[in-house]
């Protein structure tokens, strides 16, 4: 049999022609399918946050909220229910959360730690390294000053811009650590809690800031201003800063101590400014991991269990003591270990390592999924109030973020 | 020339065959993993300042470790990479930052004091990356963390150890307690208190404190015989060193009573600076030396050769908890779980220094020993007689 040249170049031509138009289908395909994918995940969470408020408006409960009702301890009235099965809705996935903050256009943002996340009109936007619209590897916490976003984390501090991204400031803010662990503006000044201390910006230095005016500490002027150990003689017992809060006249700060309470009408270099919960001579154990005020005590989540501050807020200059009343799962708490807490219309909201629970009408009460899921670790819990008389709480865990209707627990 | 052929070639293909030039150009690229096959481990250590000796010979048992696995192929065929921090020569928030977020470890491995290990603990729970420590000891470290793991016992087992062989053997009713105000701080102390009521123990108050940095400590032991109280043993909760110095001046101030002493006591620099006053004192061991059989002659005879003086029990923990991890590892792509779920499956394991395991909140079950310095060398009670 003789071969011939022209027929092997064609069968050639054909095999190549087939491999090749394979290749090409499979590949346009997976494109296809790709875009298709991250579309419609976007679509189901977007869907999910109208639908849920419609649903849960329907099935409101006509019980009212007691707003007189104060917790001051806790009755074993048996006949409330101790575990309430509500409908979470479907979690929209994010990296592990750190903080949820919403903002007055009910703009939801979520500090992660890839990044942040923003829920707006039901649409999920992320904001990361990765898409160029965050400067830094992670967030740790989110505060609003009723005109900017203001984000920090291991790296420093940024700011949303109008062009919807994050830009980073921490060169202008002179901090005495870059890794910051929580942002407060409490209508005057803008504290941020750091690694090293606590420093504070008046608004007219942060308008400043962001004019792209670059501070040096060369005068005293524009020196940041920091309350750390050394410059408190003591008064604030550590220079590890977590958290910080401001109830009325005192600012709150946990520590890697305990927690530092300072009176804003006397000086913080002075120590008998400043009330002190240290770790060592209390029964609170490390770290803080959040802390709530009710309009009458300050509360204190840590790994093993919820403490109330006994001495009222009002009487800290009087006889202020630092003993505690605490709760655990011996209470009735699905876990010792409080990870985040929130209060909201006489209820203490609590989200921990098993689960979610509500301090209210002096019980305490677990909330889980009525669809029978087991319940996650909660990282971070924040409440949002609606115009439609609906208040949601939002749940961070380390897979994303889904929300409750509270009062479908009522 | 070469261009000329090229020209001609790519002149002889159709438009099929030119088509398929990229597409198979994009298939090599996603084929193929261009990323190095590393496995990054970050390792956080005191290692030039307080603490630098012990933490130093820690480090040396990780390395005999690491080199153990690479020379057998790695892990999963992945090379193992430490990437060491000094805590003392380097911001260690931000340390802890970089390893995680910019080298990507798979876990972080160390923390000495509780400070640093509170915050190695902080950071690497937030970002979901496991931690283990094989050589803080101080009882608050894996209590309520998700992602932290201890293989060396802790403080708890260790006092809970220490009170009863005082109270049984020495009849111990009133110890008193000195300790520092950095590495135990307070709290340790006051738990020591507290477990000494169990064994019907009444410590004597108030506990004898100092801050870092003292060298002399007749201030504080001139209390033991002030008061009324006579405590009739003394309980040291200090680093090494301040230990040792402690030993001398209260031997020296005419105190003749039983001294006990966490592990910092069974050191070999504690042993060192203490000299003959380290003889009969009490203290613990992570571990029995004997309880790893011909393995824990190896790893010695290893660590010899290598960096040609005997092993402590920090560098055997550090050996220890390398081993750990590279089972754990191991088992995370066996069964499919992350590296978290692998290392709170591991509820016994044997190592060269004898069988061990996680609690249910991470923390080492493994109990505390119970030892005797005797002629330079802790020995464990339980062979005393052999010696």
């Amino acid at each position: 049999m003789i071969n011939n040249p022209h027929e092997n170049r064609r069968n050639h031509f054909a095999i190549t022609k087939t491999v090749t138009t394979v290749f090409v289908t499979i590949l346009v395909l997976s494109i296809i399918l790709y875009i298709i994918k991250s579309t419609s995940r976007k679509k189901i969470d977007s869907l999910q946050i109208s639908q849920y408020k419609a649903f849960s408006q329907n099935s409101q409960d006509s019980d009212k909220i007691n707003e007189k009702e104060k917790i001051t301890h806790f009755s074993s009235d048996s006949r409330r229910q101790k575990n309430i099965s509500i409908a979470f809705s479907q979690l929209m996935p994010t990296p592990p959360v750190n903080d949820i903050k919403i903002d007055q256009y009910k703009r939801v943002w979520i500090a992660t730690e890839k990044g942040v996340y923003k829920i707006e009109n039901d649409e999920l936007t992320s904001f990361t390294t990765e898409n160029g619209k965050f400067p830094f590897a992670q967030a740790t916490c989110i505060e609003f000053d009723g005109k900017n976003i203001w984000v920090g984390g291991l790296y420093g501090i940024s700011v949303y811009k109008e062009n919807g991204k994050f830009v980073s400031l921490t060169p202008y803010f002179a901090l005495p650590s870059n890794v910051v662990w929580d942002i407060l503006w409490d209508g005057e000044q803008l504290w941020v809690a750091t690694q090293k201390g606590v420093a504070f910006y008046k608004s007219l230095k942060i308008d400043n800031i962001l004019n792209g005016v670059l501070f040096s500490n060369k005068t005293e002027d524009n020196a940041t201003k920091v309350l750390n150990s050394s410059t408190t003689n003591n008064g604030l017992r550590s220079s590890w800063c977590t958290q910080i809060a401001r109830y009325y006249n005192w600012l709150a700060v946990t520590h890697d101590n305990g927690l530092s309470i300072l009176n804003l009408g006397f000086p913080g270099a002075d120590p008998r400014s400043w009330k002190n919960i240290d770790h060592a001579k209390s029964s609170i154990s490390r770290p803080i991991q959040d802390m709530i005020f009710d309009g009458k005590n300050i509360w204190l989540g840590t790994p093993t269990g919820l403490m109330m501050i006994n001495t009222s807020l009002r009487d800290f200059d009087s006889r202020f003591s630092s003993e505690m009343i605490s709760f655990s799962e011996l209470h009735g708490l699905p876990s010792n270990n409080i990870k985040s807490m929130v209060y909201h219309k006489n209820t203490i909201w609590l989200g921990t390592d098993r689960g979610l629970a509500r301090i209210r009408n002096n019980q305490i009460q677990t909330i889980s999924d009525l669809s029978g899921k087991k319940p996650e670790i909660i990282r971070k819990v924040a409440i949002q109030g609606d115009a439609d008389n609906i208040t949601l709480l939002w749940i961070g865990t380390d897979f994303g973020v889904q929300f409750i209707n509270t009062q479908m627990a009522d | 020339m070469i261009f000329g052929k090229i020209k001609k070639f790519i002149r002889k293909l159709d438009r099929f065959q030119l088509l398929s030039i990229p597409v198979l150009l994009v298939l090599i690229y996603f084929s193929f993993d261009f990323q190095k096959n590393d496995i990054n481990i970050g390792v956080v250590l005191p290692l030039s300042k307080d603490f630098s000796v012990r933490a130093q010979s820690h480090l040396k048992g990780i390395k005999l470790a690491v080199r153990h696995i690479n020379e057998l192929g790695g892990i999963n065929n992945c090379k193992v990479v430490l990437r060491v921090k000094d805590s003392d020569n380097t911001d260690l928030a931000e340390s802890i930052r970089d390893l995680i977020y910019k080298d990507k470890v798979s876990l972080i491995l160390g923390g000495f004091t509780s400070k640093e290990t509170r915050v190695i603990q902080y950071i690497s729970e937030k970002a979901l990356v496991p931690f283990i420590t094989a050589i803080c000891t101080h009882f608050e470290t894996a209590k309520s963390a998700n992602y932290t793991f201890r293989t060396i016992t802790d403080d708890q087992q260790q006092f809970e150890a220490l009170s009863a062989h005082s109270a049984n053997r020495f009849q111990s009713k009133m110890p008193a307690i000195i300790y520092d105000s950095d590495l135990y701080g307070e709290e340790s102390a006051k738990r020591y208190a507290e477990i000494c009521s169990k064994h019907f123990q009444q410590v004597a108050f108030p506990f004898l404190s100092y801050k870092k940095g003292t060298f002399n400590f007749r201030e504080q032991l001139g209390n033991l015989f002030k008061f009324n109280q006579k405590p009739d043993s003394l309980v040291i909760l200090a680093p090494a060193g301040d230990s040792a110095l402690i030993v001398r001046q209260a031997r020296e101030m005419g105190f003749d009573k039983p001294i006990l002493g966490a592990n910092q006591c069974a050191s070999s620099e504690f042993i060192h600076l203490a000299g003959i006053f380290s003889e009969s004192i009490v203290t613990t061991l992570p571990y029995n030396p004997r309880a790893g059989g011909q393995k824990f002659d190896k790893f010695l005879n290893e660590f010899r050769a290598t960096y040609g003086y005997k092993a402590d029990s920090d560098a055997a923990t550090g050996y220890e908890a390398m081993m750990i991890i590279t089972l754990a590892m191991k088992t995370m792509t066996e069964k499919n779980i992350s590296l978290r779920d692998a290392l709170a499956s591991f509820h016994v394991w044997d190592s060269i220094i004898g069988s061990g395991g996680f609690d249910s909140k991470g923390n080492q079950v493994r109990p505390a020993e119970i030892a005797i310095i005797k002629e330079k060398q802790a020995i464990p009670i339980s062979m005393e007689e052999l010696f």
